[in-house]
C-alpha cells in the first residue's frame, strides 16, 4: 500500500490515523474497509459516509464538528476532488463567480472595458475567497445574476410578478423579484443601452457593457421570396360567369387544392404571357444566347450531338 | 419586385432555346441540312464499298444488280439500305434532300402524326405536343437520318408521358395500340429524341389561353366585366361594344357566337399553328391571338382595344406581329374560312412538291440510322458492330473499365500484407 510508504516520514502518527479515522465518529479504516469521505461546500468539513446518512437523513442539521454552526443538507454533500480542501474551495468559488460573470470580449465596447471587467472579476472571486465582505459581495453577485437573467428574457419576470406574491416564499426572493421588474422596466427605459444603471440595482456595473439585445423574430417564410406577378394585361377575378369551361363546381377539380381561381389566372396568364415579346427585336441582339457552353457547340456545329457515349 | 406576364414568359425553355427569328430558323435547317447530306453521302458510299466487296460473289447467280441484292449477310442495316432512287442505279450521286424539302417531309410526317393522334383518340394537347416534339427534333436532325414513322411514336409516347404522368401507362401498352410496333420500337429511340429536345419538355400551347381569353368575352357580354385602369368605359359601354363586334342583339345570341368562334380559333390551332412555324416565330399569346383574329377579325380587334390602348407605345408593334402571325396562319392549307365539319379532309391529298419530297426521300436515306433498334442494343450492351467507328468505341470503353477498375483497387488501397 503506498501509505506505508509514507509511515516512516511522519513518524509520530500510526498508518491511517490522520486520514482515516472519521473526526465525527472516530471510527477507522481499519474497521471499515469501504469507509467514503464526504464534504459539504457550505463549511467543507470531512466526515464519513455513514456520519453523513445518520445526522442528515432526516433533513438539514448543523454541522457535527465543534464550533462549526453551518446548517447542512445531506444532498449537498459530495466526494471531494482535490486533496486541498483549499483548492476545492477556490475552484467552487471560481466556478460560482464564473457563472455569473459570463461576460466575452464582444459583449464590450473597447478591450479596455474588457480587461477592467476582467479585473474586476478577479477582485470579486479573491473577496469571496479571502473572505472580504462575502454577504455583500454575494447579495450584489445574486443581484447581477438576477439582472442579466430578466435582460435575457423580460418575459420570465413579468410571469412571476402577475402571479402575485406567493406567501410561502414572500421571505426575500419575492422582494428581489419585484425589484428586479423595476430594473427591468428601466433598463428599458433607456434609449441607448449604454448608460450606467445604479449599481444598487444590478449589482455590478460595467463601464461599456453593451446591452443585450434579443434575438429579432424569425420572419415569416415567403417561398417566392418577395416577388409578385403583377399583370399588365388583365385582372383576375374570383367567379366568372361562363358556361363552357365547367371546371367551377366539380369536386374533382378540388382534390389536390386545386381552385377555379388558379385556373383562371392560368388562363389568363397564358393568354397573355409573351404577347409584348417580339422574337425580332430580342433573338437579333443577343443571337442564339444558349444556356451552355456544351449547346452553344453542339449548335454551332449543326450536327446532332451524340451524348449516348458515355465512356 | 414584380414581375409581368411577359417577364415570366422570358423563363421558359420554349423562348429561352425554342424561339428563332425566321433567319436564324434557316440558317439552323441549312446547317442541319448540309451536315446530314454530307454523313448520307458518306455512310452511303461506304454501304456500296461494302457491297461491292460482296457483289463477286452474287454476280454470277444474281444476273440483275439494280436494286438492293446482297440481303442476307446478317449485316443488320441490309434491310433498310435505301433504294436508288429513278436517277440511277450504284454508281450515281447520291440526291440528298435540299432544305425545302426536308421541310416539307417534315410538315408531311407532322400530318401524320396528327392522324395518328386522331386515330388513337388522344386529347388534343398530348397530339400537339408530340407534334411540337417532333419539329424540334427535326430543326437539329434531318429526315434522312431518322425516320419519321419511327420518331413519331416515340414522341407521341414522351407526350403521352409528359402531359398525364402515371396515367400514361407503359411502352408495352402503348405499342399495343399501334399496329406492327413493339415496345423495343417505341423505347428505342427515346434516348436521341430526347437529348435532341436538349431535355426541354415543356411546350407552351395557346390553348389553355384561348380559353382565357373567351373568359374574358364571356364576361364582357354578360355586362360584369370591369376594364383595366386605362379604360375609361364602363362594363356596360363593354358590353355593347362586344354585342356590336358580335352583330348580336341579346347574350344568348352573343354566346352561341362565341362557342363558334371558339372552336374555329381552337381547329386553327390545332392544325395550322401546329404544321407550320408558327411555334418557332411567335409566342403563345401571339399565336392565339392571330387564330382568334381570323375566326372573328372585329371582335378581335375591340378586344385587343381593352387590353392595349391606342396610345400604348407597343401596340403598332404587337399589331403587326399578330398580323404576320395571322398571315403565317391563314398561308396553311388546312386554313378555311369556315369552320368546316369534315377538318381533317384537306390532308387526304397532299400537294405535288411533297410527294415529290417523300419520293425523293426514299433514295437518301442514312443507311446507318435506319435499324434504330439495332443501334440501341449495341449502344446498351456493349456489341461490336461492323465498322471501325464502333470497333474503336469498344476498345476504348474496355481501357476506360479497366482504368476505373485500377482506380477503384487504388482507393481500396492495395491488399495487406500477411506478417509471419
Amino acid at each position: 500500500m503506498s501509505r506505508a510508504a509514507h509511515a516512516p516520514s511522519a513518524s509520530t502518527k500510526r498508518a491511517g490515523e490522520d486520514d482515516d479515522i472519521c473526526p465525527v465518529c472516530k471510527s477507522s479504516r481499519y474497521l471499515n474497509r469501504y469507509m467514503h469521505f464526504l464534504v459539504n461546500p457550505e463549511c467543507y468539513h470531512k466526515m464519513c459516509e455513514s456520519c453523513v446518512d445518520r445526522i442528515f437523513s432526516h433533513g438539514p442539521a448543523p454541522c457535527p464538528i465543534a464550533g462549526c454552526k453551518k446548517t447542512l443538507r445531506k444532498a449537498r454533500f459530495r466526494t471531494q476532488t482535490f486533496e486541498d480542501l483549499k483548492v476545492e474551495r477556490e475552484v467552487d468559488i471560481r466556478r460560482r463567480v464564473a457563472k455569473a460573470m459570463n461576460k466575452e470580449e464582444t459583449d464590450f465596447e473597447t478591450l479596455r472595458d474588457y480587461n477592467d471587467y476582467l479585473e474586476e472579476v478577479e477582485e470579486i472571486t479573491w473577496n469571496l475567497i479571502l473572505k472580504v465582505d462575502v454577504e455583500q459581495t454575494e447579495r450584489r453577485l445574486r443581484r447581477f445574476e438576477e439582472a442579466q437573467k430578466a435582460e435575457l428574457n423580460p418575459n420570465a419576470v413579468r410571469r412571476s410578478v402577475d402571479a402575485g406574491p406567493d406567501t410561502s416564499t414572500l421571505s426575500e426572493t419575492s422582494h428581489v423579484i419585484l425589484k428586479k421588474g423595476g430594473a427591468q422596466r428601466k433598463a428599458q427605459n433607456v434609449p441607448s443601452g449604454n448608460m450606467p444603471i445604479p449599481e444598487d440595482e444590478t449589482g455590478f456595473s460595467f463601464r461599456g457593457l453593451k446591452k443585450r439585445k434579443a434575438p429579432e423574430p424569425e420572419k415569416v417564410f415567403d417561398p417566392t421570396s418577395g416577388w409578385s406577378v403583377d399583370p399588365t394585361y388583365y385582372n383576375v377575378k374570383d367567379e366568372y360567369d361562363h358556361k363552357f369551361f365547367a371546371v367551377k363546381h366539380e369536386p374533382r377539380f378540388y382534390a389536390f387544392g386545386y381552385k377555379a381561381p388558379e385556373y383562371y389566372s392560368h388562363a389568363l396568364r397564358d393568354a397573355f404571357g409573351g404577347l409584348g415579346v417580339f422574337l425580332e427585336d430580342d433573338r437579333t441582339s443577343e443571337e442564339m444566347d444558349f444556356g451552355t457552353q456544351a449547346a452553344a457547340i453542339a449548335v454551332g456545329g449543326g450536327r446532332d450531338v451524340d451524348m449516348n457515349d458515355v465512356f | 419586385m414584380r414581375v409581368n406576364e411577359d417577364d415570366l414568359y422570358r423563363q421558359s425553355t420554349q423562348y429561352k432555346h425554342w424561339s428563332f427569328t425566321p433567319s436564324a430558323l434557316t440558317r439552323l435547317r441549312q446547317k442541319t441540312n448540309a451536315h446530314a447530306a454530307a454523313q448520307v453521302k458518306l455512310h452511303i458510299a461506304q454501304d456500296r464499298a461494302e457491297r461491292a466487296k460482296l457483289a463477286p460473289l452474287d454476280a454470277s447467280s444474281a444476273p440483275d444488280s439494280g436494286a438492293n441484292t446482297p440481303n442476307g449477310n446478317g449485316a443488320g442495316t441490309g434491310a433498310n439500305t435505301p433504294v436508288p432512287g429513278g436517277a440511277g442505279d450504284r454508281g450515281g450521286e447520291v440526291d440528298c434532300l435540299t432544305m425545302d424539302e426536308e421541310k416539307m417531309v417534315v410538315d408531311k410526317f407532322c400530318e401524320t402524326a396528327m392522324k395518328l393522334g386522331d386515330f388513337l383518340k388522344l386529347q388534343p394537347d398530348v397530339t400537339c405536343t408530340a407534334i411540337q416534339f417532333m419539329r424540334r427534333f427535326y430543326l437539329y436532325n434531318s429526315p434522312m437520318t431518322y425516320d419519321g414513322t419511327k420518331i413519331s411514336k416515340t414522341a407521341f409516347f414522351l407526350a403521352l408521358k409528359l402531359e398525364l404522368g402515371t396515367r400514361a401507362g407503359s411502352a408495352a401498352d402503348f405499342a399495343s395500340r399501334l399496329p406492327k410496333t413493339t415496345r423495343d420500337d417505341i423505347v428505342a429511340p427515346e434516348y436521341t429524341i430526347v437529348q435532341a429536345l436538349r431535355f426541354n419538355f415543356e411546350v407552351r400551347h395557346p390553348f389553355r389561353g384561348l380559353k382565357g381569353v373567351h373568359l374574358e368575352l364571356e364576361d364582357m357580354i354578360h355586362g360584369s366585366y370591369a376594364g383595366l385602369a386605362h379604360d375609361g368605359r364602363t362594363p356596360a359601354d363593354l358590353r355593347a361594344e362586344a354585342l356590336a363586334a358580335l352583330q348580336a342583339t341579346d347574350e344568348a345570341v352573343a354566346e352561341g357566337k362565341l362557342g363558334n368562334i371558339y372552336a374555329h380559333a381552337k381547329d386553327m390551332l390545332a392544325m395550322a399553328a401546329q404544321l407550320t412555324d408558327a411555334y418557332f416565330l411567335y409566342t403563345p399569346a401571339q399565336i392565339l391571338l392571330a387564330a382568334h383574329s381570323l375566326a372573328a377579325p372585329a371582335l378581335t380587334a375591340f378586344y385587343l382595344g381593352t387590353k392595349v390602348p391606342p396610345s400604348a407605345p407597343a401596340r403598332p408593334r404587337i399589331l403587326s406581329t399578330i398580323q404576320s402571325c395571322a398571315d403565317l396562319l391563314s398561308s396553311h392549307r388546312s386554313f378555311s374560312k369556315n369552320p368546316t365539319a369534315n377538318k381533317y379532309g384537306w390532308a387526304d391529298t397532299d400537294p405535288p412538291e411533297t410527294k415529290r419530297a417523300m419520293k425523293k426521300l426514299r433514295g437518301c436515306k442514312d443507311p446507318t440510322t435506319q435499324d434504330l433498334v439495332a443501334l440501341n442494343a449495341g449502344k446498351k450492351r456493349d456489341v461490336v458492330r461492323d465498322g471501325e467507328l464502333e470497333e474503336g468505341k469498344a476498345k476504348r470503353r474496355k481501357l476506360n473499365r479497366e482504368n476505373a477498375e485500377k482506380e477503384s483497387d487504388a482507393f481500396w488501397g492495395p491488399e495487406l500484407k500477411k506478417e509471419g
